[in-house]
């Protein structure tokens, strides 16, 4: 029953991709941008929810119900509410300008931003090669998590390959990708985001009402374990949670997001996304990191695999059980298309154009090329699971704070005239040196914070990000005006 | 009134905002109601209010701009 209601989840899945392809715009205008943004086409609700899916990874439902287990609801307050305030406040701040020039100027990745913003190609390259070093492990864990979900869920009635359920999921993104781009993309993403809200929601009120009622679970739990009801039970929680703050800034700087900015109709489509931002994360996370501390009830001593699966097993039956695969599944693919539309954009726009034989032939077909390097792109990601060390893994686990090391340039090339691109590379480096020292130093285990002091390693990177940017900044000679024109002054 | 004045606002709202997060983040588990914890009840509570401020901050960032082309 299980694999059955996947196997339909992914047909529709695929389904509604290619139907999406059918709406698609002219691909040859712009270097592909029909392909790549959609034409920036994209209206109010499937930006949100194209947004609000990519940002929600098997993490969301797994590892987040995993940590409620282990922490309790403390990871609501760490993550979910430290999410809902800086995300959707980062499409305001970030997404709005950068989405006015790119419009103005054409651009479809960060690379050529930084690259036109200040006349430094050896900018776009770093960003570009900071970018896929932190994005292609974190792509890793989603294909590598997505089939080993699977392979637990089905697990009980028969022996699935962890292998099998990955190449499902890279075969279906594949083709909805060839198909159609960012349209297919966003469209299947407005699905997906929409199956994993209704699953975390159901499997909420089937496992809660398998316990008894959830005031009554609740209840209970509190006697047994008070310690998972606090929010900050020490000094060092507090802090943990006020440096948890500049982990969301690295939504901003995934190259994934930029692309679904760039894909936006207008400025004002962001109004609904930086709206109901937070309320979505509320309505998916409660329920989330909440199912996971009351696993504390059925698995007091620890639990073999991921709790939701066990309480999924426990108080559901095999529809159900299906239904959270699909659930896992729509989170993991909402992300692996975005990210494996945007370095195929990046390989299109920002690599092939440096490599001459490979230049001529991409000219004037962006889009087909596109499609290549994005089956190329999978098919490298796909064999890559199944023969990745832990370290990968970790690099993965790692990436988010690595990303926010882009942060403080990004803002600056919005706001401050005045930074240079040797400000805005040393502060690139600044933040990479240190992410490195930090993975190195952590042996890449996640929750590590520096010094065991409670200070996330994202809060340090962007500190020494910013100081390193202003500081060159501040040595090197002022931007050209005329450059500056095209950034700061209104078309 | 100058035109940066309702972006001002908003980001003197938004820092008024974290400081309340961090305040709320020291609530207490206690009373519980309905099965959740007032410390999350307030973190709910942070997340209506983002929700306000933001709705601020955009009629800031849409109203400095005048409407502008290309929107």
């Amino acid at each position: 029953m299980t694999l059955l209601v996947v196997g339909l989840y992914l047909a529709i899945v695929i389904g509604i991709g290619l139907a999406a392809r059918r709406t698609g715009l002219g691909e040859a205008a712009g270097r592909g941008e029909g392909y790549f943004l959609a034409g920036r086409s994209i209206g109010p609700f499937v930006l949100l929810m194209t947004l609000f899916g990519t940002n929600m990874t098997a993490f969301t439902i797994l590892g987040a119900s995993g940590e409620g287990y282990r922490q309790g609801l403390r990871v609501f307050a760490l993550m979910a509410t430290n999410s809902a305030i800086v995300i959707p406040m980062t499409f305001l701040v970030i997404g709005v300008p950068l989405w006015r020039l790119g419009k103005r100027h054409g651009f479809a990745t960060q690379a050529e931003f930084f690259t036109a913003r200040y006349g430094s190609p050896g900018l776009g390259l770093l960003v570009l090669g900071a970018s896929l070093l932190w994005l292609v492990p974190y792509m890793l864990i989603g294909v590598q998590g997505g089939g080993a979900a699977l392979a637990a869920i089905v697990g009980t009635d028969t022996a699935f390959p962890v292998w099998l359920g990955s190449l499902a999921m890279c075969l279906v993104v594949l083709g909805y990708l060839v198909a159609g781009g960012m349209r297919s993309t966003a469209i299947v993403n407005t699905f997906q985001t929409l199956v994993f809200m209704v699953v975390a929601g159901l499997a909420f009120v089937v496992i809660t009402d398998g316990l008894g009622g959830f005031e009554s679970a609740a209840g209970r739990l509190k006697e047994t374990s008070p310690e998972l009801f606090e929010l900050a039970g020490s000094r060092r929680d507090w802090i943990q949670i006020a440096t948890y703050l500049f982990v969301p800034l690295s939504t901003s700087c995934f190259p994934h997001i930029f692309g679904h900015w760039m894909s936006a109709k207008s400025a004002r489509t962001f109004r609904l996304s930086v709206l109901a931002y937070p309320a979505c994360i509320a309505a998916v996370w409660f329920p989330c990191v909440v199912l996971g501390a009351l696993g504390r009830l059925d698995a007091p001593d620890g639990a073999s695999g991921p709790i939701i699966i066990l309480l999924i097993q426990e108080h559901a039956g095999s529809l159900l059980a299906g239904c959270l695969a699909a659930g896992v599944f729509a989170a993991i693919m909402s992300s692996l298309d975005s990210q494996t539309l945007s370095v195929g954009t990046m390989m299109t726009r920002d690599a092939a154009p440096r490599i001459g034989w490979i230049a001529r032939r991409v000219a004037g077909r962006e889009a087909l090329a596109g499609r290549v390097f994005v089956g190329l792109f999978l098919a490298l990601v796909f064999a890559l699971s199944l023969v990745s060390s832990q370290t990968v893994f970790s690099l993965g686990v790692w990436a988010l704070s690595g990303f926010t090391a882009l942060f403080p340039v990004l803002f600056a090339s919005i706001y401050w005239r005045r930074s240079t691109a040797a400000g805005a590379a040393a502060g690139v480096l600044a933040g990479l040196g240190l992410w490195l020292v930090f993975f190195v130093s952590s042996q890449g285990a996640p929750g590590w914070t520096v010094a065991d002091s409670g200070v996330e390693p994202a809060a340090a990177i962007v500190a020494a990000s910013t100081a390193a940017l202003v500081v060159v900044s501040g040595l090197t000679r002022p931007p050209d005006a005329e450059r500056l024109r095209g950034f700061f002054e209104k078309a | 009134m100058s035109r940066a004045r309702p972006l001002e606002g908003a980001a003197g709202l938004f820092a008024a905002l974290v400081a309340l997060r961090l305040a709320v983040a020291l609530a207490p588990a206690d009373p519980m109601i309905l099965g959740v914890p007032f410390g999350i009840l307030l973190e709910f509570g942070i997340i209506a209010l983002s929700t306000g401020v933001l709705a601020v901050a955009s009629r800031a960032v849409f109203t400095e701009d005048g409407g502008r082309a290309g929107d």
